[in-house]
């Protein structure tokens, strides 16, 4: 099984963590008989992020922890076990940006505490909802069977947009 | 080349220099994401942050220079292959979306620019969907 001890992507993820948010994280991450599928993608995206160089620190925040923890605790709640791994983006503020796109379903999700930014935004063809993360669960169970792997293969043939290199 | 106070074409373009991180691979090739029109977020106080850096077209003709050669030209950091172009139309950007063009010449890059307003969730995806690539970045996206 794997442990949080295999996971030394993850040590960076909660090296500056106030102990709270840590201890969220060690039960995300710990959580049941083993991680999430969709973990290790998602981290290796994050680590990638975090040490960009085409990063200007002139205009541009380091990647914020605080907004990495939020984004992975809405994919705790909100991913299914076939759910498509989002893309994955830094604003300049050091903010996380979470995107899903199949077919007419186009998803995005903002972290961005510095901006005061929380936001879910799901659009279907031309029409478009959105809702403060915190209340944007159901908004997100509304499309989860769209964004799963398997209707995905069953619709297009094709696997779902992943996180880029 | 034009004056620094002389007013910027409805009918003209801005230039976006895009890095790969900000664009999934979707059908084998680099799309840019919202965040690729997010303002800048500078360290020092008392700095705006309410301003996304462009290259003006009216500038970079006047120069006879090419939008598709900005990623060599004009400074980025990192590889140059690691960074595209889009375009977007000043027209759009001004009535539809409520921002300022300035013209902001650099040193190194005469023809720089800002889009200056508030760029919120909402209106980074708008910009995304209004924008068109000039110019991919040529990274291999697999």
């Amino acid at each position: 099984m794997d442990t949080v001890a295999d996971m030394s992507t993850l040590r960076w993820l909660l090296a500056d963590e106030p102990r709270l948010r840590t201890d969220s994280a060690i039960a995300l991450i710990g959580r049941g008989n083993g991680l999430p599928q969709w973990l290790n993608p998602i981290v290796a995206r994050i680590e990638a992020l975090a040490e960009l160089d085409t990063i200007n620190p002139e205009v541009e925040r380091p990647l914020n922890v605080e907004d990495v923890l939020d984004a992975l605790e809405f994919l705790d709640r909100v991913m299914a076990e076939d759910t498509s791994v989002p893309w994955i983006g830094r604003l300049s503020s050091g903010g996380v940006e979470l995107a899903w796109k199949h077919a007419d379903v186009e998803v995005e999700a903002v972290f961005d505490r510095l901006r005061g930014e929380a936001e879910l935004i799901v659009a279907v063809g031309d029409n478009e909802w959105n809702a403060p993360i915190a209340q944007g669960d159901s908004l997100f169970a509304s499309i989860v069977d769209r964004l799963s792997n398997s209707y995905i293969e069953h619709t297009a043939g094709a696997p779902a947009t992943f996180a880029c290199a | 080349m034009p004056a620094l106070e002389a007013p910027v074409a409805d009918e003209t373009d801005v230039y976006r220099l895009i890095p790969v991180a900000s664009c999934d691979v979707i059908d084998g090739q680099w799309e840019f994401q919202s965040g690729a029109f997010d303002n800048s977020t500078p360290l020092r106080d008392g700095e705006r942050d309410d301003e996304m850096s462009v290259v003006l077209q009216d500038t970079l003709a006047a120069l006879d220079r090419l939008p598709e050669r900005l990623p060599i030209e004009t400074p980025c950091s990192g590889d140059p292959e690691l960074w595209g172009v889009a375009r977007l139309n000043i027209g759009f950007l001004r009535k539809d979306e409520e921002q300022e063009i300035i013209r902001s010449p650099k040193e190194d890059e005469p023809a720089h620019g800002d889009v200056r307003g508030t760029k919120n969730t909402k209106r980074r995806r708008r910009l995304k969907k209004h924008a068109e690539w000039v110019i991919r970045p040529s990274k291999d996206p697999e």
